[in-house]
Formats: C-alpha cells, structure tokens, sequence
C-alpha cells in the first residue's frame, strides 16, 4: 500500500514538473534553398544546334547558363508551403511551354496541411510525381536529361492526397490540370493521378505512377532505387505512354512511347560517384503531337549510353559526362549536314547548392 | 571545451555519453516511474519514443532522433537526421542512463523542394569523418553531444522532481456598475 501511494506521489508529482519544464513546441525555421549551374557542351560532330535533343544543357560549344533555383519553404504546426522560382534557360525556355520568353518560372508553388498523422493534402502547382529525374540539377545525378523525362510531363498543378500507412508504404491519389506543365487547365481539372510508394526491404524504395486524362493521355510509370551497399546504387524507370486521340483531328494524336533507363552507381570515394544512364527509348506507331518525341519519330528508336562523374568539393559538384546516343533512323546529323543515326557529345557542368 | 568531448568511446568503440547519478532516499519504483514520465511527457517527447521496457520495470530503451544541419550550408536546411539509443537502468538511490548508436542519415532534395532522407544511406558516427568535412563532423558530433546533454537534462529535472507549490488562484475582479 505504501508502495502503491509512493508510486502515485511519484507520478503526480512528475506530472506537476513536467508540466512547468513543457515548452511550446519550437515551429521550424523559414527554409532557404536553392541552386546555380552552368556548363560547356561540345558536340562531337560539331554542331551548333543541338543534336541530341533531350532537355537541357543544349547549346553546344558554348559556355551557357542552367538556371538559379530559389526556394523558399515553412512549416507551422500543420500547414506549409514551398515556393520555388528559377530565372535562366533551365527553368524558362528549355523547360516549360507555356512562360517562353517570362522572365521567371515558378518550379513549386503549394500549400499543404496534415490532415492527421498519416493524411495530409497538399494544392497548387508541384513537381510532377512520375519519372525518375527532375527539373533541378541538383535532383539528377547526370547532368543531361532521358528522353524519358524530356517526354514526360514536367510538373502538374492540382489537388493530391497522401496517405502514409507505414514508412514502407504509401498511397498518393489527386486530381490535376487538363495540361502538363501548365499554371492553369486548358478546359477543366481532368487528369487523375496516382503513386504507390512501397519499400520492400531495407534500402529499396519502388514508386508505380499513373497520370490519366484525355487531354495529356496517359502515362504508366515504375520508379524505384535500391541502394544496394553504401557506395553502390541502382535506379530505373520504366515508363509507357499513349497519347490520346484528339476529336478535333483524330489523326493527330494516337502515339506515343515507351522505354527504360538503368542508372547504376558507385561512389569510388567521398567525393567521387562514377554513374552510368544507359537508356532504350521506342516511339510507337501512330502520329505524335509534335511529330516526335526529341527526335524520335513514330516507329523508331534510339539507345542512349551517359557516362558521368560527379566530383563534390563542398557545396560545389563538377559533373563531366560522355553521352553516345544510336537512333534506328537517322534523326541525328553528322559534320557535313548528313543524317545520321549516332551523335555524341561531351559536356562538363558546375552545380553549386545551397 | 567542444561539446563533442562529452562523448567518450565504449568498449566496443562507439560513442556514448554515459551517467550515474545518486538519488539518494528514492526507491527504485518511484526513479523508474519519473523516467518513464520524463520520456511521455517532455515537450519535444517526439524527439524520443519509447522502445522497450525489461519485464522488472528496472530499465528501459528509447529511440531518439534529431536533425542538423551542416556548417558548411550557405542556408540553413536540413542536411541529414541522426538517431541514437538511450538506455536507462534503474536501482534503489540511483540510476544511470546513457546515449550510444548514433547514426547519421543524409537528407537530399526531393522534386518538390523538400529535403527528405536519403534511403538506405545509414552512416554511424564513428565512420562519418570518411564521408564528410571535418567541420561538418565536428558539428554532427558537437550536435550529437547537445542533444544527448539536454536530454539527459531533462531527465535527471525529472528524477529530482519535488512537489510544486500549487500557485495561488487569481480571482477575477468583478465590478458591479449599478451600485455607484
């Protein structure tokens, strides 16, 4: 008995203290964070245009620009948001069709709010949720991008809801804009989009996306990384797309593509990651709008081995990177101005993060 | 001195910051109870979750779990989480608790601007000087060290707990304005 009410002293006692030693909870800080790059590309037949014509570092010959990136993010209890705007050819021109020739692009603009534990909602204009690389070259190992990526959509603005069951699992399901990579829907808010994240074992993280509209068509998705030692990384994507079929011209749009891109990896040192994309890319049969896919036309394909090596030093990564694409056609050109079904190029970037 | 010099390495060659401390006129059961409320009940009680307790009530584990952020940033984002295992054991007059496994997972930036961890990267402290700046361990050990002293802190105000004078109770002055 004496034991017992001891006990209880203890407790209330704990409690009491407890509850003057209890502070409010400290809200995170305003996050800053963001990017600069810049490279030199040289295109092994010469070429000023480029010839191999997935996203980004195109300009050959040339010391050009990628993009500053600034982010902007906070969190107070349950609501935050993330504002993100990059200036330069990255974020502009080479990136989204819709702000050609705006001097910003916003990158992410939304607001997000946990709506328990496990579910939260998140509204506005994000990063798409299919595909292995991203706009930001901070998020890619190489520096060049997949036609994957290139073809597929960029960012979608829309309404998504997250639910967590367990930190290996997770279901994403929304409803987004008509358009890819579009501020605002063409017509209506029409593409249903939706990500499965599983993380079987230790390490291995797999994402199974569909974006589905009869406006953008529709997009299947496998993304997944395993991180299989400390130094050695395998990532692939897989994707299939099928372009819909427009009522106004019923010709125009009944293609699309399909592919899939290995990215091993291994870090030799601390600052030194050795990575290989090697990539096959088919465009269906069909018509496309435009009528290829980088390049790419209906019924044709193309093999694209990169090499890269990124060298850290600090907040500073040096990315040189060999890049030998092989077309079933010839949709590439050599020095002379011939077709031709290879191209290579050589390119060496410099990405500072902070 | 760096905080860091706190933690002393065990005989298995990890990181612990180890203490005993008398509580002299405590039983065991009283000791342990106020450990367990220190950990349910401290405000930044995410911070730290219990993860086992021994079927004699003398001891218990939590996990433990903290951000940071490097030295060598330009801005102040997350770079990476550590977590670590605190121990607790309990006796008549004293107890003594210790913080040890520390490992370091790096935090990368994900497409929507989020800085999330980097899965399957799980780096112990003890082998972090291989991966990253010195003065970017010797904040990651710096914070390592902090977290497990204000901890601990906390802990030991818990265990030392007295009874608190319960505060006098205002009343509320109430003005009658039809007797003027």
């Amino acid at each position: 008995m004496k034991q017992k009410f001891l006990l209880i002293c203890a407790l209330a006692v704990s409690g009491l203290a407890a509850k003057a030693q209890d502070a409010k909870p400290a809200e995170s800080p305003l996050v800053i964070s963001g990017s600069v790059d810049t490279y030199f590309k040289y295109d092994f037949a010469g070429k000023k245009a480029a010839n191999i014509q997935t996203s980004f570092a195109n300009e050959s010959n040339s010391v050009s620009l990628g993009m500053i990136d600034l982010g902007l993010k906070k969190k107070v209890g349950k609501a935050s948001f993330v504002g993100e705007l990059s200036f330069g050819p990255r974020g502009q021109s080479q990136s989204i069709p819709d702000v050609a020739g705006s001097s910003y692009h916003i990158q992410n603009l939304y607001v997000s709010y946990d709506l328990t534990d496990k579910l939260n909602v998140t509204g506005g204009y994000m990063g798409t949720f299919v595909g292995y690389e991203v706009i930001s070259p901070v998020g890619n190992f190489n520096y060049s991008t997949s036609y994957l990526f290139t073809n597929g959509p960029f960012q979608n603005a829309g309404l998504k809801f997250t639910y967590t069951f367990s930190d290996k699992a997770s279901l994403m399901a929304g409803i987004f804009n008509d358009a890819w990579n579009n501020y605002s829907s063409t017509n209506d808010l029409s593409t249903f989009g939706a990500q499965l994240m599983i993380a079987p074992v230790k390490g291995w993280t797999a994402y199974l996306n569909v974006a589905a509209g009869y406006y953008s068509g529709l997009e299947l998705d496998l993304t997944t990384n395993y991180q299989i030692t400390d130094a050695f990384k395998l990532g692939l994507n897989v994707a299939d797309f099928s372009q819909p079929s427009y009522k106004f011209a019923p010709n125009a749009g009944n293609g699309g593509f399909t592919g899939a891109a290995l990215y091993p990896q291994y870090a030799v040192s601390k600052d030194v990651t050795l990575g290989l994309r090697a990539e096959y890319f088919s465009a269906k049969k069909g018509s496309t709008t435009p009528g290829s896919f980088s390049g790419v036309i209906p019924g044709e394909s193309v093999t694209a081995f990169t090499l890269t090596a990124a060298v850290k030093s600090g907040p500073l990564t040096f990315i040189p990177e060999v890049r030998l694409d092989n077309g079933s056609a010839a949709q590439f050109f050599d020095s002379k101005g011939v077709a031709t079904k290879s191209a290579g190029q050589f390119s060496v970037a410099a990405v500072y993060a902070f | 001195m760096a905080q860091k010099d706190s933690l002393a390495l065990d005989d298995h060659g990890k990181y612990i910051y180890y203490k005993v401390v008398t509580a002299a006129n405590n039983s065991a059961g009283v000791l342990y109870a106020r450990a367990l409320t220190s950990i349910k009940r401290s405000a930044d009680g995410r911070r730290l979750k219990l993860l086992s307790e021994d079927a004699k009530n003398t001891s218990f584990v939590c996990d433990g779990n903290f951000l940071v952020s490097k030295v060598t940033s330009l801005a102040k984002h997350d770079d990476g989480g550590i977590t670590c295992k605190l121990n607790c054991e309990v006796k008549d007059g004293k107890y003594r608790y210790w913080f040890t496994d520390f490992v370091f997972t790096p935090y990368m930036r994900d497409r929507y601007n989020s800085y999330v961890p980097q899965i399957g990267l799980d780096i112990p402290i003890e082998k972090i000087e291989k991966k990253y700046d010195k003065k970017d361990v010797d904040h990651f050990m710096d914070e390592c060290a902090a977290f497990a002293i204000g901890k601990g802190r906390l802990l030991e105000g818990y265990m030392q707990a007295e009874p608190v004078a319960k505060k006098d109770t205002v009343t509320k002055k109430v003005i009658t304005i039809n007797k003027w």
